[in-house]
């Protein structure tokens, strides 16, 4: 089966929590009760609409840059990618398995030392014994920790948590993996390291989506790159065609474009 | 059926087929449990013991009957009523205690139901040792009837493996539904029998026969009593275990997709 992953027309909106009220039962029952008398407008949720109609598809050997500046809705599409989210309209199809680096350093136990972290995740994931053993090894030769690793991650600095995650999940494999701007934490010679094993890791893997704001790091890895604005893609294209639009564009909002329909 | 409810439908199966996985994440929550203080669990226990002395020696004293039978009794009912009640109250936090998890990995989360169900079972194999310090103590008389505590635990089973699907996912919608079911539970551990029987108080026996969980702690406590629970009881219990299970998994397809905006 060749993997692919399309979103065809996707919509992101999620509610944004701010109170207590807008989790209430008792609220949600006394406003249909009363025809909105008593409360009105679900107690003020507010509604982000964060992405609006995306049309992407990505097949074999894609390597997919996403730029755009903060809150353009990069983050949400790739956890709309990798099934962390579900489009509240439109279509995501998916054929492959995969595997996301969004957010570092949650996820762990933290009375649960590095180690137990590691195998407890890697035996979720279906790892047999002897596979839990040598891919815990290799995880831990890779980040370094020494002593640290036996010793509960509520010890560990931020750094440590976050080199810990890393090395977990890019120890567990995936036909699609989708990173988003992780680079950034952690000291030059962790992330000279991490970068060579994402380097790796994108190797093995058939479609590679990674969001960043570094030009250097977007051109190592990826050919194309969609630039994200107001969740629309406004732009497409390789790289640095893309990104000398997007530099060229400042803070400014860029010309109005209806989405385009990216296919790589 | 929608894509999204094939996803979700996807998770649930994943989930379940992960029986290592599940059984994992309990072992190391009753690992936790363990780790926290010396006794761990076991201070549950013994505050259900003494809960259990102090009401069968009150119960017996009102209705005049046998102590040792009542003991037995109460012991028994508490064990299962205990574990039918918290798997219904702190179902509504399964996907807020295990957020971070549902927001990290590519895991399905029906995981973390399966976890707690058997969680909830490995409780109750806590609670039925003051149980059977009560059978030894007072004798139970040996009985066939006893097999049928392993149907009725089947059946229990699958009935919180549905409520646990339901409430799961309005918990984290509703945060409210929780303090809501508790005091409904405190309201019904009085109007359910557990330390009166539904016999001895003939005009309340209706209030028994039209309560889903007098029939799901049935199954359960009379084998343990070395007697054979009602036709009305077998069929009563598997009606809430069916209806649970399809209520649960309807709500799951439907809501797996905006867990993560909830929790």
């Amino acid at each position: 089966m060749t993997n692919f992953i399309e979103l065809a027309g996707v919509h992101m909106r999620y509610p944004v929590i701010t109170s207590g009220k807008q989790q209430s039962i008792l609220g949600h029952v006394a406003r249909n009760a009363t025809f909105g008398l008593i409360r009105k407008n679900n107690a003020g949720l507010k509604i982000v609409h964060a992405l609006r109609g995306i049309n992407l598809k990505l097949g074999p050997k894609a390597r997919l840059g996403v730029i755009g500046r903060n809150g353009s809705g990069k983050s949400t599409l790739l956890k709309t990618m990798a099934g962390v989210l579900h489009p509240s309209a439109g279509q995501l199809k998916v054929e492959g398995r995969i595997n996301s680096i969004l957010t570092l350093g949650a996820g762990l136990d933290p009375e649960k030392t590095g180690r137990e972290n590691v195998v407890m995740i890697l035996s979720l994931y279906g790892f047999d014994r002897a596979r839990v053993a040598s891919v815990s090894q290799e995880i831990e030769e890779f980040i370094e920790l020494d002593d640290f690793f036996d010793m509960p991650v509520r010890t560990y600095s931020s750094g440590m948590s976050v080199r810990l995650s890393f090395g977990l999940v890019t120890a567990i494999d995936g036909d699609i993996l989708i990173i988003d701007e992780v680079l950034g934490a952690g000291d030059a010679h962790f992330m000279q390291r991490a970068s060579e094993r994402i380097e790796k890791l994108a190797e093995n893997a058939s479609i590679m989506v990674f969001a960043s704001h570094s030009r250097a790091d977007l051109n190592r890895f990826c050919a194309n790159a969609i630039w994200m604005h107001a969740g629309k893609i406004v732009a497409s294209g390789p790289v640095d065609s893309v990104f000398d639009a997007y530099e060229a564009n400042g803070d400014g909002a860029p010309p109005e474009v209806d989405n385009i329909r990216t296919s790589f | 059926m929608k894509l999204v409810q094939k996803q979700a439908m996807e998770d649930l199966i994943l989930g379940a087929k992960n029986v290592r996985g599940w059984s994992l994440l309990a072992q190391d929550d009753l690992k936790s449990r363990y780790a926290r203080t010396v006794l761990g669990p076991f201070w549950m226990v013994l505050a259900q013991a003494m809960f259990v002395g102090a009401l069968a020696f009150w119960s017996s004293r009102l209705t005049g009957s046998d102590i040792g039978k009542q003991m037995l009794y109460v012991a028994a009912g508490m064990a299962v009523w205990t574990t039918i009640s918290s798997s219904i109250s702190d179902s509504c936090t399964i996907m807020v205690r295990a957020a971070s998890f549902v927001s990290t990995y590519q895991l399905p989360i029906s995981l973390h139901i399966h976890r707690f169900v058997l969680g909830q079972f490995i409780m109750m194999a806590h609670l039925l040792s003051v149980y059977i310090l009560a059978a030894v103590v007072f004798k139970v008389p040996l009985s066939f009837n006893f097999l049928l505590f392993i149907p009725g635990l089947a059946i229990t089973y699958v009935a919180m493996i549905g409520w646990s699907l339901a409430l799961s996912m309005y918990g984290a919608r509703y945060r409210d539904i929780a303090p809501l079911l508790s005091a409904v539970l405190g309201a019904l551990f009085i109007l359910t029998p557990i330390f009166w029987r539904r016999n001895d108080i003939p005009s309340a026996s209706w209030m028994a026969d039209i309560n889903p969980l007098f029939h799901i702690l049935q199954i359960t406590r009379a084998p343990l009593l070395g007697e054979a629970p009602t036709l009305h009881n077998w069929v009563g219990a598997l009606i809430v275990a069916v209806l649970s299970l399809a209520f649960g998994v309807y709500t799951f397809l439907n809501r797996r997709k905006d867990i993560n905006f909830w929790i």
